[in-house]
């Protein structure tokens, strides 16, 4: 049977989304990953973090990625 | 005490990213050392060697904390090569326990993991983490 919309890659796994705009959350629930995970979009570019009301245009064959929130300390 | 048995096998995952001539640790499991590491293309420079501070209960819930990275990076941010934020040229920084890392041509980065899973957490998602850092550095408040 055909599939109607677009092939990503989410941490490895292949992952289906519709045709047209998708937001940050939409694909946040499309993998299960828990709200307070990094979502981010592997580019040449490097790791670019997407937010959750962010709307994407997504190409076919993006790759993503998720990973656990990380701190960074000030001078002290 | 550290976890020796999952630290070599963080260590083989390691050499089979990086190449086991990049790979190197302290026979004592204090520090690994990865030559090569691939940068964003922001930053001055393709690739930096790091050093991975272990802490001393590392595989039994302790996060990763302390990295040291080449002396001489830099990012591209609006048109012009600036310092990173949380990378500590001196002593004067979260780094100073570090003394002897510091006389060894490296820079301190700050960059804290918050918790450590067994089943979602390595050198390697650390080093994930380090990357999606040094991809936009400015987006990120500092925390302590």
């Amino acid at each position: 049977m055909a599939m109607n919309g677009r092939r990503i890659i989410i941490d490895g796994q292949e992952i289906w989304v519709p045709e047209g705009n998708v937001t940050g959350r939409a694909l946040r629930e499309y993998t299960g990953a828990p709200p307070e995970a990094v979502f981010y979009r592997i580019s040449p570019q490097g790791h670019e973090v997407i937010e959750d009301d962010q709307v994407l245009d997504i190409q076919e064959g993006e790759r993503f990625g998720t990973l656990e929130r990380f701190v960074t300390g000030g001078r002290r | 005490m550290r976890n020796i048995a999952r630290l070599n096998a963080e260590i083989k995952a390691l050499c089979l990213h990086f190449g086991a001539d990049a790979v190197s640790w302290a026979p004592n499991y204090d520090w690994i050392c990865i030559k090569g590491v691939p940068l964003p293309a922001c930053l001055n420079k393709e690739r930096t060697n790091m050093l991975i501070i272990l802490p001393e209960s590392y595989g039994y819930g302790e996060p990763l904390k302390d990295l040291f990275v080449d002396p001489d990076l830099k990012i591209r941010h609006k048109g012009r090569l600036v310092d990173i934020p949380h990378y500590f040229p001196d002593m004067d920084s979260p780094a100073q326990r570090f003394q002897e890392q510091y006389g060894k041509n490296w820079r301190y980065l700050c960059v804290h993991q918050k918790k450590w899973d067994p089943k979602r957490d390595s050198i390697l998602s650390y080093l994930n983490q380090v990357y999606t850092y040094l991809s936009d550095p400015f987006r990120w408040e500092a925390k302590v």
